[in-house]
């Protein structure tokens, strides 16, 4: 539930430009305990709190690169985020995508780990569609989101 | 089929005697119309004919990339090497953490039937060792040597 959550908001978030940023509330001890373990060594950090879902993420440098990190209260680290390049992207990965979905042109691409599974959420759009998919290590996808290009 | 493809990455790695052909003679029909069919738009397309595999060098989506087929015209792998950045994030960051003192000498990510695995060589003053990640979050060792002994 958490999961197909994390990605809608990805979605919403990083894509779309939506802002679910809470200034009124602050990150707990418990978070950036969580955060300093997970990440020791991160600089450039800043956090947002996402609506009333009570995640905090943190945007941050790591390893040179950027990263975006989603905790839940408790500070448990929920997902990983970060921008790929698509000639990044795994190989069964772009099969899968161009195989499918060939008329479309990849725009952008997110690396999303959660727990121990990595996948891609990656935003293509043709002259009259946007569509957001989620892609696996195995070159599945499935489609999260379609939208009619304004 | 894991046990091919294990035997192909160690093939991959140690290499095997081969006949190099920078065209397309000598590579049987059925071969040559699964490469066709797979990629279709390839360029500066090399072979080299193994004993036990064709292996295909080729530039696709601007990437150096090689495909191995068997005689009966299967891909059994297609692979490209990479840099460090293009792991996941999970397999690069353990690497920077577990072994911050040795140093890469070979990274490759290779695609079996609908595995995707990554094989990276890294090396210190005394030691190979080859690691290996099917689940692109952890690595497990795939192979240790002593530097001597591995000569």
């Amino acid at each position: 539930m958490k999961k197909n959550f994390l990605i809608a908001l990805l979605v919403a978030v990083v894509f779309s430009g939506s802002s679910f940023a809470n200034t009124g509330k602050s990150v707990n001890a418990l978070v950036k305990q969580s955060f300093q373990r997970e990440f020791t060594g991160a600089q450039s950090v800043s956090w947002e709190v996402i609506s009333d879902k009570d995640i905090f993420h943190a945007s941050f440098i790591y390893n040179n690169e950027r990263l975006n990190a989603y905790f839940d209260a408790e500070g448990t680290l929920l997902a990983t985020g970060r921008y790929v390049k698509q000639e990044n992207l795994p190989m069964l990965v772009t099969k899968g995508v161009t195989v499918r979905y060939k008329q479309y042109n990849v725009l952008e691409a997110i690396e999303f780990v959660t727990g121990s599974e990595t996948s891609y959420i990656v935003k293509l759009e043709n002259e009259k569609l946007s569509i957001y998919i989620q892609a696996f290590n195995d070159g599945s996808t499935t489609i999260l989101k379609k939208e009619k290009k304004k | 089929m894991k046990k091919s493809i294990l035997s192909l990455a160690l093939m991959l790695m140690i290499g095997i005697s081969s006949t190099f052909a920078n065209n397309a003679e000598g590579v049987n029909q059925k071969v040559m119309s699964s490469f066709k069919k797979e990629f279709a738009n390839a360029k500066d397309v090399k072979w080299e004919i193994g004993k036990e595999y064709v292996k295909a060098t080729f530039t696709f989506n601007e990437q150096i990339m090689f495909a191995y087929y068997s005689e009966n015209g299967e891909m059994l792998a297609m692979t490209r090497n990479i840099v460090s950045s293009q792991l996941p994030i999970n397999l690069l960051n353990d690497l920077k953490k577990d072994y911050s003192s040795f140093w890469i000498t070979d990274l490759f990510e290779m695609a079996a039937g609908n595995e995707t695995a990554y094989y990276v060589t890294l090396e210190c003053a005394t030691n190979i060792i080859v690691l290996k990640s099917s689940d692109s979050s952890n690595w497990e060792v795939f192979k240790k040597a002593k530097k001597q002994e591995a000569q």
